[in-house]
């Protein structure tokens, strides 16, 4: 498998980790990020290939941090993970562009599949908007 | 006190009135006459007797010298006049009083105007008296007092034995005086004992041996029903004791006088009394055992407690009806917060099942990466423990608990409650920050009860923000010292503040400016601040919001 860069960003720490090790294990090379802004500062934001964020963070939301790498024309595909599932949020992050909104307790099949076929889509170029 | 019988006349003289003196005498023996007519008697005899023409009986009270009375010839009559006061110089040669008193011994001067020890006394040269007789009136302890006798004719020397006669009367009068006022003294004093124990809002009683009534004040008439002659000559069981108590009491007794062991002798002990008409009712007595003549006696005194206990009953039920109130609202806020309390738990959960996806992972590489997999399960553990400790925290503080009175760290305790509310300030989209001061001084209280208004206040805080933009929700909750010997802690919001009329108003029961709300939170809030002793108060913040801040003493307090 390439190495594929995969960011999390997510302000609790335990989960942080755990996601690490999960992405890790399926052979990417992973970074974490405590914040939306780190991680929108930090140099490895050009070779980001897929980024998996938090919904709910204090200072910049998930979606908001979507909509920031949206409207500087990043074509970063991001996956959307909650401690706090909600349909109507789900409905708005989709209809944003977000690649998959998920609940923290989630299948990691399901979860891979997507990371990949987000890779597929960012290999092509294409991405939706 | 011995009697003599009446000395044979051996001059011709006034023998009636030292026979009235004698008969005076002996009636006050027999406690037959007051102290008036057996002085009245004494001079009057005495001066008769030694044919003075004025006479003088100085009483030593209490270390001074007192006329009692005064005697004077006139026109072959004696008049006695009582009076009472202090002995001056003008009442008699002060010199020749206090020789007597010195020396004990009789002073006669046939004639005062001649040379003699006493002549430049100021009342001899005054007033010339011409014979002098002064007689001390000995008992065995001392100086009961003196005689004085004078005359202005020319000189009558007394005989020896008259003087003695006068000596003799006179000290026995004096005696009989001494107990007349003696027996006055005890009896006063026995008066005012019996108006204090009478007087006493305690039952105040003795019992003897066999457990029979000796003594039974006032307050036992009206406590339990029975009048003292009743009472006297009963036991203490039939009074007052409760039927089924009895045996018990009369055994103590006799435990007591049989091993001399008393356990509920000279303590205060809470009992059942009995009273006459068959009601019973608390009473708080203690008993004091006593020998008199190798007898024993038994002191009792007694307290009705019924309004004391029915104050406690009252406060204690006061006081479970404020910790049902205070439970009731601690689970209502719980309930508020049940969501976010959920969620709480979810994150750990969610990095457990994360951590187990990536330690299946890392077991089915080729090769496993055991490492990788010790460290993912490792993980889990924590995550676990983070979970559970989430759900006792909260179910400790939904107990129903007593208050409980420790040291407790402020900001520890703050932390606690802010990572409690820390989903439900997310959800709500409020920025949370902290600003606890450093080295506090330790506080006294309920560290469940104080979190509980800390929890209040962040709640309320997050739905007055919940109508102001999203951004713009923000939450202060600081530590700090306050002065003179406080710690206060303060939740500072930027909604739309308070309602400016009556600040106050919001801390009474029953307000409130939710629609489904109690309206029991600020005003439990402030009655556990005030019960350890600190104060609760809200004031609009700079320039919008509210800032409600709570001040605990450092000192241990009393409350508890």
């Amino acid at each position: 498998m390439s190495q594929h860069l995969i960011s999390i960003v997510d302000d609790d720490e335990p989960f942080r980790e755990a996601m690490t090790s999960l992405m890790k294990s399926l052979g990417f090379e992973v970074e974490a990020f405590s914040s939306a802004e780190a991680f929108l500062a930090s140099p490895r934001l050009c070779s980001t290939s897929c980024l998996i964020a938090d919904v709910h963070m204090p200072t910049m939301t998930g979606i908001d941090l979507h909509q920031q790498l949206v409207a500087s024309g990043r074509t970063i595909p991001v996956i959307l993970i909650t401690a706090y599932p909600d349909d109507s949020v789900r409905a708005r992050a989709l209809a944003a562009g977000v690649i998959c909104y998920l609940s923290k307790t989630f299948d990691d099949d399901a979860l891979l599949e997507f990371v990949r076929s987000a890779l597929v889509q960012a290999d092509r170029g294409v991405v939706r908007s | 006190m011995e009697l003599m019988s009446p000395p044979p006349s051996s001059d011709a003289g006034p023998h009636d009135s030292l026979e009235v003196l004698w008969e005076r005498v002996s009636q006050s023996a027999r406690g037959e006459v007051v102290s008036d007519e057996l002085i009245d008697a004494l001079m009057r005899a005495a001066t008769e007797y030694a044919g003075a023409e004025r006479g003088l009986l100085v009483l030593a009270r209490r270390e001074e010298h007192w006329i009692e009375a005064e005697a004077t010839t006139g026109g072959g009559t004696v008049a006695v006049n009582l009076r009472k006061a202090r002995v001056t110089a003008a009442d008699l040669p002060e010199s020749v009083l206090l020789h007597v008193v010195r020396t004990k011994d009789n002073v006669l001067l046939h004639d005062a105007a001649g040379a003699n020890p006493f002549s430049a006394d100021e009342y001899i040269r005054a007033r010339h008296p011409r014979s002098i007789l002064c007689l001390p009136l000995l008992k065995q302890t001392g100086l009961i007092g003196i005689i004085y006798l004078e005359s202005n004719l020319t000189s009558n020397a007394l005989a020896p034995s008259r003087i003695a006669v006068i000596r003799l009367l006179a000290t026995e009068a004096a005696m009989s005086l001494e107990n007349i006022h003696l027996y006055s003294d005890i009896r006063d004093r026995d008066t005012k004992t019996r108006r204090i124990i009478d007087s006493a809002l305690d039952a105040v009683l003795s019992i003897d041996e066999r457990g029979t009534v000796t003594e039974w004040n006032a307050q036992a008439e009206t406590m339990f029903g029975w009048g003292r002659d009743e009472a006297v000559g009963r036991t203490l069981s039939e009074l007052f004791i409760p039927h089924r108590y009895r045996d018990a009491h009369d055994k103590g007794l006799k435990h007591f006088l049989t091993t001399g062991e008393g356990p509920l002798l000279n303590r205060r002990i809470e009992i059942t009394a009995l009273h006459r008409d068959g009601t019973e009712f608390p009473v708080e007595v203690s008993i004091a055992p006593y020998q008199i003549d190798g007898n024993w006696e038994f002191s009792g005194f007694v307290r009705d407690i019924t309004e004391k206990k029915a104050a406690e009953a009252s406060t204690r039920r006061h006081r479970e009806m404020e910790m049902e109130l205070a439970h009731a609202n601690r689970l209502a806020t719980m309930g508020q917060l049940s969501a976010s309390i959920a969620h709480e738990v979810n994150q750990p959960i969610g990095a457990a099942v994360t951590n187990a996806h990536a330690a299946a992972r890392w077991l089915g590489a080729m090769p496993p990466n055991m490492d990788e997999v010790r460290q993912a399960l490792s993980r889990i553990v924590t995550n676990g423990n983070r979970a559970t400790d989430v759900l006792s925290r909260i179910r400790a503080f939904i107990k129903k608990a007593p208050p409980r009175n420790e040291s407790l760290d402020v900001n520890h305790a703050v932390l606690e409650v802010v990572a409690l509310t820390r989903s439900e300030a997310k959800k709500n989209k409020v920025d949370v920050q902290i600003q606890l001061a450093e080295g506090l001084p330790v506080v006294q209280g309920d560290r469940v009860q104080l979190q509980q208004v800390l929890l209040n206040l962040i709640i309320n805080a997050i739905e007055a923000m919940s109508a102001s933009d999203a951004g713009s929700r923000r939450l202060l909750i600081s530590s700090a010292k306050s002065e003179p010997n406080d710690v206060s802690i303060e939740v500072q919001d930027s909604g739309p503040g308070l309602p400016v009329a009556s600040v106050e108003q919001i801390f009474q029961a029953f307000y409130t400016t939710k629609p489904a709300g109690l309206g029991m939170g600020l005003s439990i809030c402030r009655s556990i601040v005030e019960a350890h002793g600190g104060k609760l108060r809200a004031a609009a913040g700079d320039p919008t919001g509210a800032i409600f801040t709570f001040t605990l003493p450092v000192h241990s307090n009393d409350a508890f």
